[in-house]
């Protein structure tokens, strides 16, 4: 084999090495660590689960994680989350873990710190919703997600729907024609959403009464997350005097599951909405059912609730889960027509 | 002679109507039918509101304004001379109105 010249083995040898040395940065800078340095010695530590979403069988490590936290975290304690265990992170879990550190942080006087992040998706996860910039670190969040917000009543409502109309072209990308339309759609599922924050979630003693949302494109489907920590749809519903009659009649028990299922029936069906009763649920419901595919899931109490849809057809679930979650969270997925770069 | 008035909602009440009741803020639904709405209905032989201007209309707020309207004391006959609704890009929320209204005649009638 004849021999190269030297020069241009030379060339070549420095090109290899400035390539070599562009994905060691690369590299370095995917998985370098958070500046935790004389953390570790005076916060107390907290490991992550493996699995953060609400979904019923990570829900009953997740939901004692989140209690814990609180916990550890009360009476100006330091706390540090380690999330070397921690392999995903869902739009829902990573809203519901923001409510909870911004809650501590709004009462204590600490700030609440992580290390370990050593996934991708949990680093986009913790980035994108704004979790780290929570916890003091500075990364900042770019793309397709809408950092969690935190707000009472409807504002910032109008920022929210501003993003799902740009980011996730909504009319096109539900295949609904009319652009006004799916504006309305959207936004009165969520200001519905947020207005039974303000009304019914939150005792009128509470200091803190606030929502948190976040909305992202994940794997080609919009999903838009919101909750509150309040006391939660099965202890609000008993309070009512129409659900109390209702509930005697199927006999629904204290089964959270069930009474939230028989709740979002009957506020599906128009004729039985009497005086405006239930038309908040059936807004939230209809950003689903009204363009026909997607799923909406509601956890509260120990009652976890889905609603799917597609190809007109509609399938509900509804299932207790272990752990009592502290307030409501709502979370609509829906499938997008085209992809969006960025995702 | 006819005494008519028009209401434009975005413009001189609220481009974003938020809530059901006077307790949920000065852009409730109960505000804007108390303080701009019933006035007009009683000084004015037809009032139009037109909510064009804006998307922002929740379930609950549409059904607190006109359904009220019922629960204050109007018939279905009586709103459907005096009061006309117009939204120029969805027309389906002038369907949604109409059914709240209707809804609520029902109900008051038992």
């Amino acid at each position: 084999m004849k021999k190269l010249p030297k020069d241009y083995r030379l060339r070549q040898q420095r090109i290899a090495d400035d390539q070599f040395k562009r994905k060691s940065r690369h590299a370095r800078r995917a998985t370098r660590p958070l500046p935790t340095q004389g953390y570790e010695q005076d916060h107390e530590q907290i490991n992550a689960p493996k699995n953060i979403a609400l979904i019923p069988k990570y829900a009953a490590s997740v939901i004692p994680f989140v209690r814990k936290l609180g916990g550890k975290a009360a009476g100006d304690n330091k706390v540090m989350i380690d999330f070397s265990n921690t392999e995903w992170i869902s739009a829902l879990g990573a809203v519901y873990l923001y409510s909870e550190i911004d809650r501590i942080q709004m009462k204590a006087s600490t700030r609440i710190r992580i290390r370990g992040v050593s996934r991708q998706q949990v680093r986009h996860a913790l980035r994108m919703t704004g979790i780290f910039t929570l916890c003091g670190h500075p990364d900042p969040p770019a793309g397709t997600t809408l950092p969690v917000i935190r707000g009472k009543d409807d504002h910032g409502l109008d920022g929210i729907t501003r993003y799902l109309m740009d980011i996730a072209l909504l009319a096109n990308q539900l295949g609904i024609d009319n652009r006004d339309y799916a504006e309305r759609l959207a936004n009165k599922a969520i200001s519905e959403a947020m207005l039974n924050v303000k009304d019914h979630a939150y005792r009128s003693s509470e200091e803190h009464d606030f929502w948190w949302v976040t909305a992202a494109i994940l794997d080609n489907e919009l999903h838009i997350a919101l909750c509150d920590r309040g006391v939660g749809i099965p202890k609000t519903l008993l309070q009512k005097e129409w659900f109390k009659k209702f509930a005697k009649t199927l006999k629904l028990g204290v089964d959270d599951a069930k009474m939230i299922k028989e709740a979002m029936k009957y506020t599906r069906s128009s004729r039985e909405v009497h005086q405006g009763v239930g038309l908040g649920s059936h807004d939230i419901q209809a950003l689903i059912s009204e363009q026909g595919r997607g799923q909406l899931t509601i956890i509260s109490g120990a009652g976890h609730y889905r609603l799917q849809t597609q190809g007109g057809k509609t399938h509900e679930m509804a299932r207790k889960i272990r752990y009592d979650v502290t307030g409501t969270l709502i979370q609509w997925r829906i499938p997008l027509q085209q992809p969006i770069g960025g995702k | 002679m006819m005494n008519n008035t028009t209401i434009d909602l975005a413009k001189e009440f609220n481009i974003r109507p938020f809530g059901r009741y006077r307790k949920d803020g000065d852009r409730s639904a109960e505000v804007f039918r108390e303080d701009l709405l019933l006035p007009a209905l009683l000084a004015h032989d037809h009032v139009t509101v037109d909510l064009g201007g804006t998307n922002f209309y929740g379930s609950s707020f549409l059904e607190e304004v006109f359904g009220g309207l019922v629960r204050k004391g109007f018939t279905k006959e009586q709103l459907d001379q005096k009061l006309t609704v117009l939204h120029d890009k969805l027309p389906s929320v002038v369907t949604e109105v109409k059914k709240y209204i209707r809804e609520a005649a029902r109900c008051s009638t038992g």
